[in-house]
């Protein structure tokens, strides 16, 4: 079978001439269609009548009338399915609580794109959607959306199919790489690379087979971060794990056991743990967390500022780093109470002892920034992208 | 950086004050400096549709849409680099108390001001610069 991507967006904006922007900037970047709306109630009848399914759909929030809240609020209630960028001029927090609500309403969001946009950013928006998200057929023209189901998920743990990018984590003081992220990459023997945010939820939600993955990243992190360290380089692997991990007391002893087996030091490997996936059960959860820690892992509270978190949270689990979320440091440049986040958050870390870590750091003036305000450690594209491993070793100076 | 964009602030705005950054646009565009005249164009249409919509409203008293114009007129102007006519949007787009009508018809008056003089420095620059035979 052959597949090639195709792409048509449905752009909801009640500015025209953001509509004829945005149009032009789509096309640049190889979009086949662009159905332009100017108001929800008209978006509501054009996806109802749409035989050929819409890639991707990018939604104004504030609008007269309809605004986009309740044009989302419309559509998940019709179980829409499609992807969902929100578009908004509108302060950080805000187009994040927007994010937030559809995201709780069911609706499959892809992103943010603030305004003013640039060809950059929807470039990075197209190419999230590209990796995977839509097939076309040669052999006729239906368009279908991917959908990742568990069996798909199992077949690529058996064959192998998932590796792992490592992503720079570098010390503001002196620019020193001293850990990477371990981040999870599925390259599909058809369709290619698949995003994460499309195979993740679904081993999420299926018993035990995060556990299975968990561990495989694991794995293959810590044989990697052994042979770096016996080439002399001095780093910490930092590996996301799933709430869904922490259901079991023997935890720690597994996790002791991997690394154990790959001759790594404990205290080399970072857990990180999503702010907003914390609290289902929180007695099992510092069970867990504190023999972890008690074991020599390091333990990182990552996305901060996007969940519930609080200065309880910090006081009670034992946590070692806080990672503040991208959002909050990508925004911190313009928007004052994006930056006011990001400095409580850092001023907070220090109060607790914490490493402090800015993702997403894009650029000078945000490095400038977080610098500025305290951040101990930085990670983001103006330091590298996720990288292979014959790639990261070349960036701190080994052969490959 | 293009040739002839530093010439084009310049030009925008003698007295130093910017009155749209080309750089902003072409950034925007991917650094296409040829495409930069065209989306000054659509925005000053676009903006001249808002400022009319916010004549209407300020007839009727009503502020509620004179922000929500101002709202959308700020990322429009944002967006081209437009950064003064951007901070009349916002202050538009703040006011939220029927007593501030009289500040929302003098910020109007100067977007109006401010717009017409953006239009006749684009127009001025893209027309006597010979490196920009926009099409």
């Amino acid at each position: 079978m052959s597949l090639s991507k195709t792409m048509r967006v449905m752009l909801l904006d009640d500015d025209r001439f953001m509509l004829d922007f945005v149009s032009e900037l789509l096309k640049e970047l190889g979009v086949d269609e662009v159905l332009r709306v100017q108001d929800g109630k008209t978006g509501l009848e054009v996806l109802s009548e749409q035989v050929k399914e819409i890639d991707l759909l990018i939604c104004d929030i504030e609008m007269p009338k309809m605004d986009g809240i309740e044009f989302l609020r419309h559509i998940a209630n019709r179980k829409y399915c499609g992807n969902i960028v929100l578009f908004s001029g509108i302060d950080a927090d805000l187009l994040k609580a927007a994010e937030r609500f559809a995201k709780v309403s069911g609706l499959q969001v892809l992103g943010t794109l603030p305004k003013p946009v640039t060809l950059g950013a929807l470039a990075a928006v197209m190419e999230k959607l590209a990796q995977g998200v839509t097939v076309t057929h040669h052999n006729g023209t239906q368009s279908s959306k991917l959908r990742i189901d568990v069996n798909d998920i199992r077949n690529a743990l058996l064959n192998d199919e998932f590796s792992v990018f490592y992503q720079p984590k570098v010390v503001v003081s002196d620019f020193r790489t001293n850990g990477f992220e371990s981040l999870a990459r599925w390259r599909h023997a058809q369709i290619g690379f698949i995003p994460p945010d499309e195979f993740i939820p679904v081993i999420e939600q299926t018993e035990g087979l995060m556990d299975e993955f968990t561990l495989i990243i694991l794995r293959k992190s810590v044989h990697q971060l052994a042979l770096w360290l016996d080439q002399g380089l001095d780093l910490k692997a930092s590996v996301n794990i799933s709430m869904e991990n922490l259901n079991r007391h023997d935890l720690p002893e597994i996790f002791e056991e991997v690394v154990r087996t790959a001759r790594v030091p404990r205290n080399r490997v970072v857990l990180e743990i999503t702010e907003g996936k914390l609290g289902k059960d929180f007695a099992l959860c510092l069970d867990i967390l504190t023999r972890l820690r008690i074991k020599g892992f390091g333990l990182s509270i990552d996305d901060f500022g996007t969940g519930y978190a609080t200065m309880e949270t910090l006081n009670n689990l034992p946590f070692t780093e806080l990672k503040i979320d991208r959002v909050f440091v990508n925004a911190a440049v313009s928007d004052p109470s994006s930056r006011a986040i990001v400095e409580s958050s850092i001023n907070l870390g220090k109060e607790f002892g914490l490493n402090i870590v800015a993702e997403g750091v894009e650029n000078q003036t945000e490095w400038d920034l977080v610098a500025g305000l305290g951040c101990t450690e930085v990670q983001g594209y103006f330091i590298s992208k996720p990288l292979p491993h014959e790639e990261f070793s070349q960036l701190n100076g080994l052969s490959a | 950086m293009m040739p002839g964009e530093h010439t084009f602030q310049a030009e925008l705005e003698p007295k130093g004050k910017l009155l749209v950054d080309a750089a902003i646009l072409a950034e925007s565009l991917g650094v296409k400096i040829e495409q930069v005249y065209k989306y000054t164009l659509i925005f000053i249409d676009s903006a001249k549709e808002g400022l009319v919509e916010i004549e209407s409203s300020l007839k009727e008293k009503n502020l509620q849409a004179v922000a929500l114009t101002g709202h959308r007129l700020k990322s429009s102007s944002l967006t081209v680099g437009a950064q003064q006519f951007s901070e009349l949007c916002k202050i538009l787009e703040s006011l939220a108390n029927d007593e501030e009508i009289d500040r929302a018809e003098s910020i109007f008056a100067q977007m109006q001001l401010m717009l017409s003089l953006i239009e006749a420095n684009i127009e001025k620059h893209f027309l006597q610069n010979p490196d920009n035979e926009f099409k």
